[in-house]
């Protein structure tokens, strides 16, 4: 099994991660992409109108999310989780690009492709791995509110609980 | 005897320093030692290395958080917070 595990500040082009996988593997029938983006933060609140209370989400410019590694440490951290994927999944390759630094909404944070002979073993694993991103790579983030506050966030109750459940779940090859 | 101490995310915005050279006695082979030093030098702010969700690495070695955990001259003690990706 391939492993190519990058952290850096550029973008990435996904395009050519497809191109130069399927160069290297003649037996890779299922390759998954996932592509995370960096969201435009939102407010929620409310207005009374003559009929109803509605929730109202208003996006705020000027909203940003920081990322920061520890060199070393986080490129290993990264390969652990794509070694427990290796182990549960017969897979050809796995691809992971970690965006550090100030990155604008819409940008591209992360990247994991997952390469197999068949699809349920690429959809699976690639799932895992986020899953496993969210609550064990050592990364830290924080975000930038529109009006310049900001704030290191943490995984979320709901992040360690979607990695939890992969304890239960038997692999489909 | 001599440790480099670093510190992330926001332990690192805390002490306004993301990588301190420590110089101490021989007495200080320990990270509970270090950590007082550390309280002398930073005064309230270290207080917050003292979470149980903070983990330490040693030399790059992440290994939780354990005050008898043994410091040899000149190993980097990292203090990590609570990590996210994705």
């Amino acid at each position: 099994m391939e492993r190519h595990i990058h952290i850096q500040a550029e973008d990435f082009s996904v395009d050519e991660v497809l191109s130069a996988i399927r160069a290297r593997h003649g037996q890779a029938g299922a390759v998954v992409t996932f592509v995370g983006l960096v969201r435009e933060r939102a407010t929620l609140h409310t207005e009374t109108t003559p009929i109803d209370t509605v929730g109202v989400a208003k996006l705020e410019a000027g909203s940003a999310l920081y990322l920061e590694h520890f060199p070393g440490v986080t490129e290993r951290s990264i390969a652990a989780i794509a070694d427990q994927a290796a182990a549960r999944w017969p897979l050809l390759e796995i691809v992971i690009v970690h965006r550090v630094g100030w990155l604008e909404p819409r940008e591209q944070i992360v990247l994991v492709v997952t390469v197999s002979s068949h699809r349920h073993a690429a959809f699976e694993s690639a799932a895992f791995l986020m899953d496993y991103l969210k609550t064990d790579a050592v990364l830290w983030k924080k975000e930038r509110a529109g009006d310049g506050a900001e704030t290191w966030i943490e995984a979320t109750s709901g992040d360690l609980a979607a990695t939890e459940a992969w304890a239960d779940h038997d692999p489909r090859g | 005897m001599t440790n480099t101490v670093r510190y992330f995310g926001r332990l690192r915005e805390t002490f306004g320093v993301d990588t301190e050279i420590i110089a101490h006695g021989a007495s200080a082979a320990t990270l509970g030692a270090l950590l007082t030093v550390l309280r002398t030098r930073h005064g309230e702010r270290a207080d917050a290395l003292l979470s149980p969700r903070i983990r330490v690495s040693i030399d790059g070695e992440i290994l939780g958080f354990d005050s008898a955990m043994a410091l040899r001259d000149g190993c980097e003690v990292a203090f990590l917070p609570p990590v996210t990706g994705g």
